[in-house]
């Protein structure tokens, strides 16, 4: 089983390697005109997380046939195939241990580049945490919801702040100078920021972008940004009925920063033109769209399971030998 | 309650959230009596209260004189000011990210749009209230 151990993780880390040389040539920096929020979400997110799940498919897909055959029709894979070399990826006929060095240097280098990589992503992202913890717990309980604290600050300000029990952040500039309806918006963006655990999935964003060129993992993370608001302006449009009040709110709150007391922060990018422009724009979800590219991709690797398995163990054997 | 203090470590447990509290509440208190209002009901030993204060002292949030033999405790800044300074520590370390992990604003903290751009959307909305109206 080791032998099997041993190819698999060489296989992976090839894969892994030749995905996220394609992820740095070609990850799209502008999404298409008119998709979804939620659409762009899930293919900046699938090239992000490339480098991740393309090993992992690729892997299912070279054990697959060798388990089809023993579990459909009982028949012995390795012997249909007709070849006995070394490195068969079977499960059931495991190939020998193979002893060749390169075998394990490669997985070993990967790991320990992306080991040091998720490291330093980690402490950056633990020395955030507890800051916006701190943040949050600073806050006085309000009576507007659970889960939502007041800042005693004058800038008109709101946050979603936390990855397992998200706390909701309000200013005082806000409350006293937004209307209801503003107000109504801002709590709705934020509820859906805290019910699909934004920050939570934007730390996992980080992580992974730690293991790409920063020039290729910051358009990546800037277009996850706004497809998360936009996605979260969607939620709240569709809570208080329409994406115009949700448009107007945006649009108030920028009105109020501009005469609000300066603070001199700057943490952020700017989203609000593209957020207010995606919501006057025309109804966005064309339901086929959200499923057709996964449906490609299934046809993709199921039709790819056979020459895979095939090409790896013929790859595997001019590479070891 | 200056707002040119530095501090090394703003980071605050729930112990010296509630300590800070109790600062904020009375000008100024000894160990024992914010063991009283913030430790007994937490069923934490004076000790415990006593490390709180110190990491506080250390952090600059709190000021401490001595006595006759024991430290008496005052808050140097208040909640606004720490508040402030959090968002501030906020902007500082991440500044060169395009996203948080851990917060998501309604609008960014710099969030600032120039006149010109304002018009403009105001303009699109107004636009679109007057296509749904006719």
């Amino acid at each position: 089983m080791i032998g099997l151990i041993q190819m698999l993780s060489f296989a992976a880390s090839l894969l892994a390697f030749g995905t996220w040389l394609v992820v740095v040539a070609l990850a799209p920096t502008h999404a298409p005109a008119g998709a979804s929020a939620r659409w762009r979400l899930r293919s900046r997110r699938a090239w992000l997380y490339a480098p991740l799940w393309v090993p992992a498919v690729g892997v299912a897909a070279m054990l697959t046939p060798g388990l089809l055959g023993a579990l459909i029709t009982s028949a012995d894979h390795c012997l249909n195939a007709g070849a006995h070399h070394a490195h068969h990826l079977c499960l059931a006929h495991p190939p020998h241990t193979a002893h060749q060095l390169a075998a394990w240097v490669a997985p070993t280098l990967l790991l320990g580049f992306a080991a040091a990589a998720l490291y330093r992503a980690a402490r950056t992202i633990w020395r955030e945490r507890r800051i916006a913890l701190s943040l949050a717990r600073l806050g006085r309980p309000s009576t507007l919801a659970d889960g939502v604290r007041v800042l005693e600050q004058p800038l008109p300000w709101a946050a979603t702040v936390g990855w397992s029990r998200p706390t909701i952040l309000l200013t005082e500039g806000l409350l006293h100078r937004a209307s209801p309806a503003t107000l109504q918006v801002i709590l709705a963006h934020e509820a859906a920021h805290a019910a699909r655990r934004d920050n939570l999935l934007a730390a996992l964003d980080r992580l992974a972008a730690y293991l790409l060129p920063q020039a290729v993992a910051a358009p990546l993370l800037d277009e996850i940004d706004l497809a998360r608001e936009q996605a979260c302006d969607d939620d709240a449009a569709r809570q208080v009925g329409g994406a115009l009040p949700v448009a107007q709110a945006i649009v108030e709150i920028a009105r109020l920063r501009m005469i609000a007391p300066p603070v001199g922060l700057s943490v952020l990018s700017s989203t609000l033109e593209p957020r207010v422009a995606y919501l006057l724009s025309a109804p966005h979800d064309a339901p086929w769209r959200r499923y057709r590219a996964l449906l490609l991709l299934a046809l993709l690797a199921l039709a790819c399971v056979g020459p895979m398995h095939s090409a790896s163990e013929h790859l595997l054997h001019l590479l070891l030998h | 309650m200056t707002s040119m203090l530095r501090f090394t470590d703003l980071a605050l447990g729930e112990l010296e959230r509630d300590v800070l509290d109790a600062l904020w509440t009375e000008p100024a208190l000894t160990p024992g009596e914010v063991h009283a209002r913030v430790g007994q009901p937490r069923g934490i030993s004076v000790n415990t209260v006593q490390s709180a204060l110190k990491r506080l002292f250390e952090k600059g949030l709190l000021g401490r004189e001595k006595v006759s033999h024991a430290y008496v405790y005052h808050a140097l800044v208040s909640r606004a000011e720490l508040q402030r300074q959090l968002l501030g520590e906020i902007d500082a370390q991440f500044s060169d990210q395009s996203s948080s992990t851990f917060l998501a604003a309604f609008l960014d903290l710099a969030e600032e749009q120039g006149e010109e751009t304002m018009r403009r959307l105001e303009q699109m909305i107004a636009a679109r209230l007057r296509g749904d109206a006719s």
